[in-house]
């Protein structure tokens, strides 16, 4: 039900007025939360607005799930050199959600005195920080993102700011502009 | 100037971060491996001058700072012979979470023992526990007691819920037998009809002189007819016990509030 709301809105976005005046991109993701490789689009509204909707692959045992990931970023500086744009400091949201995994769940399953014995498992959001650099005019670009989920802002907060490593993930990209 | 300062930013906040793929993934960073069975090869005899001292801390999940303080005061009592964890040291069951936890229990400098709770044991949990610990149910005997560590997560992992491979590791004791699990035995909210007629049949047996768990996050002390059954708080503050067992006494020691709590056990043969 998750990833369909995802994907009407993701279409929505993009047949929307706003969106025909954008920019397209490719993406190919490794890691960062996202998936072992996640591949999606990217769609630019404006060069400050972009939001990304990919598919990524992770492993239980031999088998192989797919996760889908959303996030919304915001680039303040765009800096031009030369030709390429540099975008040095990009902040974001995202959320990730475990797709025909029957171990992770929205609400409790029937076998738990109520529905929300535990929390949701299957969807987790969080925060992002990035760098993404575009080469022009062949259009391809490298990003960079460090991503911390809900629960690792929570378990910072609780714990005076003590290293939690492990809730925060490197995750680079590679895109390229359609 | 500008750029400067934003590349600043940038290398300082991402230069600690690893690569990690999924949070759903059975994928665990930390590389450490059968551990549950690592610390019963080093344990020897914990009986040797006469005195068991077992360190139990349970629930930690989320609290890391109060962990790694509890960790530390552990590491600084002397003569503890073993430490067990109740469970309950993630809160999701995430890979992210175990490698947390890991990260913490690799400076225990003593044997130390894991039992699955119900946290741990949903999504990738169990996997993720029987990669970094080894199986869920487990028991060893050192020279005068049995210690059994049971997973008691009949709701999470079914399949793994073994009250039949319990009550045969109790009944095949030679020895007193110590069990530590996640959930009470007792927990009726959580066991019906013949699962809780085998775990009553369990604590009544007189080769059982103790029962532990945590999962309820309050201390709790309660007899179950002769046997004591000890309930665990959360890890919070500086909440942990140490027992100490001699012959057929028991000492309860909270090192939170410095309290202490003796009585004899059942003595078995």
């Amino acid at each position: 039900m998750q990833i369909i709301k995802v994907l009407s809105l993701t279409l929505i976005l993009a047949i929307s007025p706003i969106a025909l005046a954008g920019q397209w991109r490719g993406v190919l993701s490794r890691a960062g939360f996202f998936g072992r490789v996640a591949l999606g689009a990217s769609y630019e509204f404006t060069p400050q607005h972009a939001t990304d909707f990919l598919l990524g692959v992770y492993y239980m045992g031999d088998e192989r799930y797919v996760q889908s990931n959303f996030a919304y970023r915001y680039s303040r500086w765009n800096i031009q050199l030369d030709e390429d744009i540099w975008r040095p400091l990009q902040f974001g949201v995202f959320a990730v959600h475990a797709t025909g995994n029957d171990k992770y769940f929205f609400r409790s399953p029937d076998v738990y005195p109520e529905a929300n014995y535990y929390d949701a498992t299957s969807i987790r959001y969080g925060v992002e920080i990035g760098s993404s650099y575009t080469w022009y005019p062949n259009g391809f670009g490298l990003s960079y993102h460090l991503r911390i989920f809900d629960t690792g802002v929570i378990a910072l907060f609780n714990n005076s700011n003590r290293d939690l490593q492990y809730y925060i993930s490197s995750g680079l990209s590679l895109h390229y502009i359609f | 100037m500008k750029y400067l300062i934003l590349i600043s930013i940038f290398l300082i906040t991402s230069s600690c971060a690893p690569f990690m793929e999924s949070p759903f993934s059975d994928q665990l960073m930390r590389p450490d491996r059968n551990l549950n069975e690592s610390s019963i090869n080093s344990l020897g005899d914990p009986n040797a001058d006469g005195k068991i001292r077992i360190a139990v801390f349970a629930d930690p999940h989320q609290n890391y700072k109060d962990l790694d303080q509890i960790f530390y005061n552990i590491n600084q009592t002397t003569d503890v012979d073993f430490i067990v964890g109740l469970g309950d040291f993630t809160n999701s069951g995430y890979n992210l979470e175990y490698d947390q936890f890991l990260t913490a229990y690799s400076f225990l400098n003593r044997a130390k023992f894991m039992v699955l709770g119900n946290h741990d044991a949903i999504g990738a949990g169990v996997d993720l526990f029987r990669k970094a610990f080894g199986y869920e149910n487990y028991a060893f005997d050192t020279a005068t007691h049995r210690f059994i560590f049971f997973s008691g997560n009949n709701w999470e992992s079914p399949h793994d819920f073994k009250p039949a491979w319990l009550k045969e590791t109790v009944t095949s004791s030679t020895k007193p037998v110590i069990i530590f699990s996640h959930e009470q035995l007792l927990d009726t909210e959580r066991y019906k009809d013949d699962v809780i007629q085998v775990f009553s049949s369990i604590v009544a047996d007189p080769k059982v002189q103790l029962a532990l768990n945590g999962h309820n996050h309050v201390y709790k002390m309660v007899m179950e007819g002769t046997t004591p059954l000890l309930q665990v708080g959360r890890t919070q503050g500086s909440h942990w016990v140490l027992l100490e067992i001699q012959g057929s006494n028991l000492c309860i020691n909270r090192m939170d509030t410095q309290e202490q709590d003796c009585r004899s056990l059942k003595s078995y043969p």
